[in-house]
């Protein structure tokens, strides 16, 4: 018996991998995955703002004829009952107009391409946001890249018919980190960014983006990052931001931003990186934010997790939301009422055709888990929760040989079973999705043709 | 080029799907079903369960982040992993070195060592044990993926990213300790393939 022969004798026969082994190691190798998509993918298209900026016409809609061809078709099918069939992802309609928001198309209204031009680029995210306090009113905003690496949020789009016509809207300086715009009506929206000299600012329009008031922020916020404003009225706001050096903290106005309260968070909020605010009049709040794991490096690599807080009384007090443990991020949250939210949530499996949401029915002081079934499983860009049965999710698939597959999802029963929605041809990425009303959302979307893609505006409905 | 990627994972590869993932990271989710059990295996092998469930996870964590790397029209991605898992093996010497000791200290080693056919050489193991833990890192890390994970020596080279030749010399003085170890009780050295095959 030769030496290799006996050294083939000590190797111990080990047991396979236990179940646990296998499941927490995909679970880490999916965060990673997630995360690197959550980043990547929408980093790979850059939006730049043109500023030589003209109103233009809009993009022309589908003619009537089209439009009735569309519908002669579709009662067709119904007719014949040729339905799509089950199960095939992003050609599956929604089942169409029982419930509220359920659509089984989207249409094109405005293509923005004359405002913001995309540059193909694997650095930067685009952050694009879109802000629909009415049926008809929106304001969209992008970064806009003054070099490689230093962004600005200083120009708006702005529409109140609907996104037939857009007017331009220009802060008066440029921010070098801002909050999605919140908007309370069609006139009055609010952010708080950090203007280039490091100062916190608070801007308000009252007139539909015509023109700005500004006022200093909380000084406290100089240099910050992470950040979630939203605002009840044109006076009161609520702000969840961390600063440069000490833990996230809420900030409360209720005098247009002249002055400011500082209200703690809970300890257990830790570093969090806010990521999502929302409070309705009545005083509840909820927050989310992300923090690195306490235990740090683990063995799996620093894992992000999520917190949610919630205040009953419009932020001045916060407590820890009872929530599963092992929350991904919650990217997006939206609440329909003060009682029902809806979050992203718990990351699966990789490969698992589930996808997890958490559903809140107590204002946000306690949340389950919801199988969301028919929803895909990651790159969920946007929530958007008008009523306390029907919801819009925005996200991307993931790749395939033709590019991005982006989707637009709706729920009529919060979350627990959704279809994905027929969308105009070339959607690769819906970045954002709001509803104003239970029968009208708009997303802001990429709309790539042959040779290139640019920022359009979907409606709801066929 | 469109469609470059567009193999079923059950039929793609290793490095198809490697490839594939630098475009669709999910895709990476193969790679991981296919090996983890193999890496578990080794690092288990080599540094007890406990350690092995942790440090697999991060062989894959690492390989994820590093599949740029991964050289193009490679199609077994295993000698990658097993560098890998080699390189977290080292990290963590300290713990195989108590392994190897408690492993030697177990003479009878029914509940460590496998079935053996004598007492006698169970002691032969017990001391081989020793002399294996007596080996300077490099010359074991090539002779048990050797001997126990079966790779070939240009297996071993890409895991290790040394020359082939430098992996012949570690595990033929590897084997020269062995042998004096143990006493000549061994035979003849030959240059036997790993269960691989593909020097």
């Amino acid at each position: 018996m030769n030496d290799l022969t006996r050294l083939r004798e000590l190797r111990t026969e080990v047991p396979p991998p236990s179940p646990e082994a296998w499941a927490n190691a995909r679970l880490a190798l999916q965060r990673a995955v997630l995360e690197e998509r959550d980043t990547r993918v929408p980093s790979a298209l850059r939006l730049r703002y043109r500023a030589a900026h003209r109103p233009r016409p809009r993009r022309a809609v589908p003619s009537v004829l089209a439009a009735a061809v569309v519908v002669l078709v579709v009662v067709l099918v119904v007719a014949l009952g040729v339905g799509a069939p089950k199960g095939t992802g992003h050609q599956e309609s929604a089942t169409g107009g029982q419930h509220g928001l359920v659509h089984s198309t989207w249409k094109l209204v405005s293509d923005l391409s004359s405002s913001w031009s995309v540059v193909s680029d694997a650095s930067l995210e685009p952050g694009v946001h879109l802000a629909c306090p009415t049926s008809s009113t929106c304001y969209a905003n992008t970064l806009t890249d003054l070099s490689r690496y230093s962004l600005s949020y200083s120009q708006f789009e702005v529409t109140h018919d609907g996104g037939n016509t857009w007017q331009q809207s220009n802060l008066p300086v440029t921010l070098s980190a801002a909050t999605p715009l919140s908007c309370v009506d069609a006139d009055t929206c609010a952010t708080l960014g950090i203007d280039g000299s490091g100062q916190s600012e608070f801007f308000e329009t009252t007139d539909g983006g015509e023109s700005w008031v500004t006022v200093a922020g909380p000084s406290q916020l100089s240099g910050m990052i992470g950040q979630a404003l939203w605002c009840t009225s044109a006076s009161a706001c609520v702000a969840v931001v961390q600063g440069p050096k000490g833990p996230a903290a809420a900030y409360i106005t209720s005098n247009a931003g002249a002055t400011w309260s500082e209200s703690p968070l809970p300890a257990a909020f830790g570093d969090g990186f806010p990521v999502s605010l929302q409070c309705s009049s009545s005083g509840a709040c909820v927050a989310a934010g992300v923090s690195e794991n306490p235990q740090g490096n683990v063995g799996l690599g620093p894992i992000l997790y999520s917190t949610i807080l919630y205040s009953t009384d419009g932020g001045a007090t916060w407590a820890l939301a009872a929530a599963p443990s092992g929350l991904g991020q919650p990217i997006s949250l939206s609440c329909a009422d003060s009682s029902d939210c809806l979050a992203r949530a718990a990351t699966a499996p990789i490969g698992a055709a589930r996808t997890w949401l958490l559903a809140s029915t107590d204002g946000g002081a306690s949340w389950q888990l919801v199988h969301a079934t028919g929803l895909p499983s990651s790159g969920l860009t946007g929530l958007s929760c008008p009523d306390t049965s029907d919801c819009w999710a925005s996200g991307f698939g993931g790749l395939d040989s033709h590019g991005f597959q982006g989707f637009l999802a709706s729920t009529a029963d919060f979350g627990k079973t959704w279809q994905q929605a027929q969308l105009p041809q070339g959607i690769i990425v819906p970045f954002d999705v709001q509803c104003p009303t239970s029968t009208t959302c708009y997303a802001l979307a990429l709309q790539r043709s042959a040779r290139s893609a640019s920022l359009v505006l979907l409606a709801s409905g066929n | 080029v469109r469609g470059e990627f567009e193999v079923s994972d059950h039929l793609a590869s290793d490095g198809e799907i490697v490839a594939a993932s630098l475009r669709e990271p999910e895709r990476f989710a193969s790679i991981f079903e296919r090996h983890f059990a193999t890496i578990h295996h080794y690092l288990a092998r080599r540094l007890g369960e406990d350690l092995a469930d942790d440090l697999a996870a991060q062989v894959f964590l690492v390989a994820f982040e590093r599949r740029h790397t991964f050289r193009a029209g490679t199609t077994d991605v295993r000698p990658w992993l097993y560098g890998i898992a080699t390189n977290l093996v080292r990290n963590n010497r300290r713990a195989e070195r108590r392994l190897l000791a408690a492993m030697g200290r177990l003479s009878g080693g029914r509940d460590v060592l496998p079935e053996t056919e004598s007492a006698a050489s169970a002691g032969d193991l017990a001391e081989l044990t020793r002399a294996l833990a007596a080996l300077n890192q490099t010359q074991r890390d090539a002779l048990l993926l050797h001997a126990w994970e079966g790779l070939s020596h240009s297996e071993i080279a890409r895991s290790l990213g040394v020359p082939e030749g430098t992996v012949a010399s570690r595990i033929a003085r590897a084997r020269r300790h062995l042998r004096q170890v143990l006493g000549g009780t061994g035979s003849a050295p030959h240059q036997r393939q790993g269960q691989g095959g593909k020097t």
